[in-house]
């Protein structure tokens, strides 16, 4: 079964790209344009991976992350920060709360799609 | 010999001689039994002979003992007289008198001459010293910085316009005013932090001379702050505190412009970039697209370079000159600012301890220890709340050029908000725009912003935690004092001259408590004089306060520019008989705020002072009454210039206001005004100060003790 992602980031322009990428990667891409939709459908979806915007009108990247880990679930999903704020504390923050990796943009497509697979354990 | 002297010498003269003779006529008496004819005849020679002889050499002798003994003496006495009248010495006969009343001549000349060299060398040091004060004043004046200086006690004893202009006064903040504490224009927990740090004697000795950091001036300005001690390696009591202060609005609201365009630049630079990336890689990789999705893919390459083209614009509106950090900051270490973390947390109602865990490290982070520390301070009390702790640990983690202080605690934080998620501290901080409650200006998020810090909170199974990231800061003591410097160096600025505020005589007044309070002189003492226009006489049944005037008097001077004067409205109406007195109607009183309101900013006006007032038990029992409905209390000690009046003018006829003022000559401008009666009751009390130590009454211990004998003390209000 195709594993679902959500792409939670307010930018349509990086989405177009993200979501048309996915699905010819046989993810199956799934949107939120904010840190509230996203929280929305992760509590009621079951989600395998995140691409996680930080800088997003009201709740951040990183409301969205702490809702997620503080989840008593087992099935975590992974997190991916992707995101524009690259300085060093920023990163260790994502880390410290738990997210999997952390890219700053601009980032290489195919390198977020390895990424991606590698956190999925998916063959390449 | 004077006349003086020649009168004795005639009456003693003429007494011996008859003595003489008597005992030459009683001796021939003896002899023959009686006076004969015969015995005239026969003796009468002899004695005469004899008296002669005998009287030749009495006077001799006499003439002797005067012109060699009693003269020079008196001549001694009249040179030491000389000391004080100084007349010629005259009247010198003799060659010892004459050498006497030359050599005291002699000495009394070079008195003179010493006492006049004396006093010339005093005039110059006077004029010198008056001539260092003016060029001192004058460049003060000149100054771009405000600058302020305190005695030992924190006491303001000089400031400049400039520093007046910062912290000028905003309606109902006590004024910058000589004999002040420095408290009443800066904030108390920000000047105690300042000079703590300065004074800090853990290790025996002074860490540093200069202390900085950010506070606020009345108005909300943004100011930065630097204490110096001049004289570290002097006793205590004689430190000398310099304070200089840049108003920093400007150049603060400058560098957050920049900071915002930049951050903004590089966001949208980098969003963009990856957004055409993104695109031109996908559009590259899969050629056999639909259309429509090439079509949408190209219009993102599109529209992002027009987004980068317009980023460039803001980068060329970005001000170009020179980085200079506004925010006075410096390398903090940080077991010093955890240290001084633990102490804040400890104090207080609810204490906090704080335990290292693991390794301290002497790192060092750069930015303004207060604001961190109060950060902190205020994060850590949060959070202890959350997890109903008492006790957390803090590690410190140092990784590439980052710091992370983590404070812990193995209790879980199961609190959840009223829309059922999770315990945030960010959320806290975010929601939080003030400093702990306190005037500061800025938000713990702005603070934390500033220093570029990160904060995160989390928990797992065991523990529950909240971390700080800083970068960590490059740091050597050099750079931090050539920090300190680039704000020292106070550039001339060629305004108009205005003078600066002194009194150096407050520089030598030390420290005082309550107890040694009573031990002042008057003249040292931080007098405020009061006065209250009242609705009636009776504040039991309901008589309430209208108008507060006062002056303060310091070092037995007025300080007319620091008064304080309010009209307060009333709850009851205010009776056509008062009007008539102190002409205040109810209509004037319409808009003016209520007592509740003016009574903390009285309470600040005469902190840290003695009250003064003219039959002031009756202004007292007000202020009482109005103090029971606030946690206000008017507990300083009291002088009374109608007791001093009643005690020092006994029989006068009246020691009224008016009558007090009538015998100094002061005129009363105002009168039955709240500070019009204030002022003359200040007046009044500087000339009571003087006759006071006239009398041998200095300190307000005695003064009290006096004011005690008086018969108006039995006035019960």
């Amino acid at each position: 079964m195709a594993a679902t992602i959500l792409i939670v980031d307010d930018e349509p322009n990086i989405v177009i790209s993200l979501e048309f990428l996915l699905a010819q990667h046989g993810f199956k891409p799934y949107v939120s344009r904010n840190g509230e939709q996203a929280i929305d459908f992760i509590d009621s979806n079951a989600t395998d991976l995140i691409l996680l915007d930080v800088m997003m009108p009201g709740k951040s990247g990183f409301d969205v992350l702490q809702h997620i880990r503080k989840k008593a679930t087992s099935d975590q999903p992974k997190v991916v920060m992707l995101t524009a704020r690259g300085r060093e504390q920023d990163i260790k923050k994502g880390t410290d709360l738990g997210a999997d990796a952390y890219i700053t943009k601009p980032f290489s497509t195919r390198e977020l799609i390895k990424l991606i697979k590698s956190l999925l354990s998916i063959e390449h | 010999m004077n006349t003086k002297e020649l009168k004795s010498f005639f009456l003693l003269s003429v007494g011996g001689l008859a003595v003489i003779l008597l005992g030459l006529l009683l001796s021939a008496l003896l002899v023959n039994h009686g006076f004969e004819t015969s015995f005239v005849q026969d003796f009468g020679f002899y004695i005469l002979i004899s008296f002669g002889f005998l009287a030749t050499c009495f006077t001799a002798f006499l003439y002797w003992l005067f012109t060699s003994v009693f003269q020079p003496l008196n001549r001694l006495a009249d040179a030491l007289d000389a000391f004080k009248s100084n007349p010629e010495i005259s009247g010198l006969d003799s060659f010892f008198t004459r050498k006497l009343g030359k050599s005291a001549s002699f000495l009394l000349k070079s008195y003179t001459k010493l006492s006049k060299d004396s006093e010339m060398l005093a005039q110059d040091s006077r004029k010198k010293a008056e001539m260092d004060k003016e060029t001192l004043t004058s460049l003060i004046s000149e100054l771009q910085s405000g600058v302020l200086l305190c005695n030992s006690s924190f006491r303001i004893t000089l400031f400049n316009p400039k520093a007046a202009s910062i912290l000028k006064y905003v309606e109902r903040r006590t004024k910058i005013s000589l004999g002040r504490h420095l408290n009443a224009v800066l904030d108390k927990d920000f000047t105690s932090y300042l000079s703590g740090k300065l004074l800090d004697t853990r290790n025996g000795k002074h860490h540093t001379k200069t202390i900085s950091g950010l506070h606020y001036a009345p108005n909300g300005n943004p100011i930065s702050v630097h204490l110096i001690l001049t004289n570290p390696d002097s006793e205590p009591g004689s430190y000398i505190y310099v304070i200089i202060i840049r108003n920093i609005a400007g150049e603060i609201e400058k560098a957050e412009r920049r900071d915002r365009d930049l951050n903004e630049l590089r966001n949208i630079t980098r969003s963009s970039t990856a957004n055409i990336r993104a695109a031109a890689e996908t559009i590259a990789e899969y050629d056999e697209m639909s259309a429509d999705v090439k079509k949408s893919l190209i219009s993102v390459i599109h529209d992002e370079t027009i987004r980068l083209g317009e980023a460039a614009s803001i980068s060329s509106n970005t001000p170009q000159e020179g980085f200079h950090p506004a925010w006075p900051v410096q390398h903090i270490l940080i077991p010093n600012l955890l240290e001084d973390v633990g102490r804040s947390l400890k104090s207080g109602d609810q204490p906090v301890t704080l335990e290292l865990k693991g390794k301290e490290l002497a790192s060092f982070i750069k930015g303004d220890a207060f604001a961190l520390t109060s950060s902190l301070v205020y994060i850590i009390r949060r959070f202890a709340e959350k997890a109903d702790s008492t006790l957390l640990y803090v590690s410190i983690f140092a990784e590439d050029r980052l710091l992370t202080l983590r404070f812990s605690t193995s209790r879980k934080i199961l609190n959840q908000d009223k829309s059922g998620s999770q315990f945030s501290l960010e959320t806290i901080i975010q929601n939080q725009p003030l400093l702990n409650n306190s005037p500061y200006p800025h938000s713990i998020h702005y603070i934390l912003e500033q220093h570029q810090a990160e904060i995160l909170s989390s928990e797992n199974d065991t523990e529950a935690w909240v971390s700080v990231i800083f970068p960590a800061a490059t740091n050597t003591a050099e750079t931090n004092k050539a920090d300190e410097g680039k704000h020292l160096n106070a550039q001339l600025l060629k305004s108009e001259s205005r003078p600066v505020y002194y009194d150096f005589d407050l520089i030598g007044q030390g420290f005082t408590t309550n107890k040694q309070l009573g031990d002042k002189t008057l003249k040292e003492l931080n007098l405020t004089v009061f006065d209250l226009e009242t609705t009636g006489l009776n504040p039991s049944v309901g008589d309430e306060i209208i108008s507060i005037g006062a002056v303060r008097v310091v070092n037995a001077k007025l300080y007319k520019e620091d008064t304080f004067y309010e009209l307060v409205k009333p709850e009851r109406k205010v009776p056509d008989a008062s009007i008539e007195i102190h002409g205040i109607t109810n209509l004037m009183l319409e808009n003016k705020p209520g007592l509740m309101e003016i009574l903390p900013h009285f309470h600040g006006y005469c902190e840290d002072s003695v009250l003064v007032g003219h039959n002031v038990a009756f202004d007292l029992r007000f202020l009482e009454m109005a103090s029971k409905k606030t946690s206000l209390s008017f507990k300083h000690p009291i002088l009374d210039t109608l007791l001093l009046s009643s005690v020092l003018y006994e029989d006068a006829d009246s020691h009224k206001l008016d009558a007090l003022c009538k015998k100094f000559g002061i005129q009363i401008d105002g009168r039955h005004t709240a500070l019009g009666d204030a002022v003359a009751t200040a007046e009044a009390l500087i000339y009571l100060i003087d006759f006071l130590a006239s009398n041998g009454i200095y300190t307000l211990n005695q003064a009290q003790e006096l004011s005690k004998k008086s018969r108006f003390t039995q006035l019960i209000y």
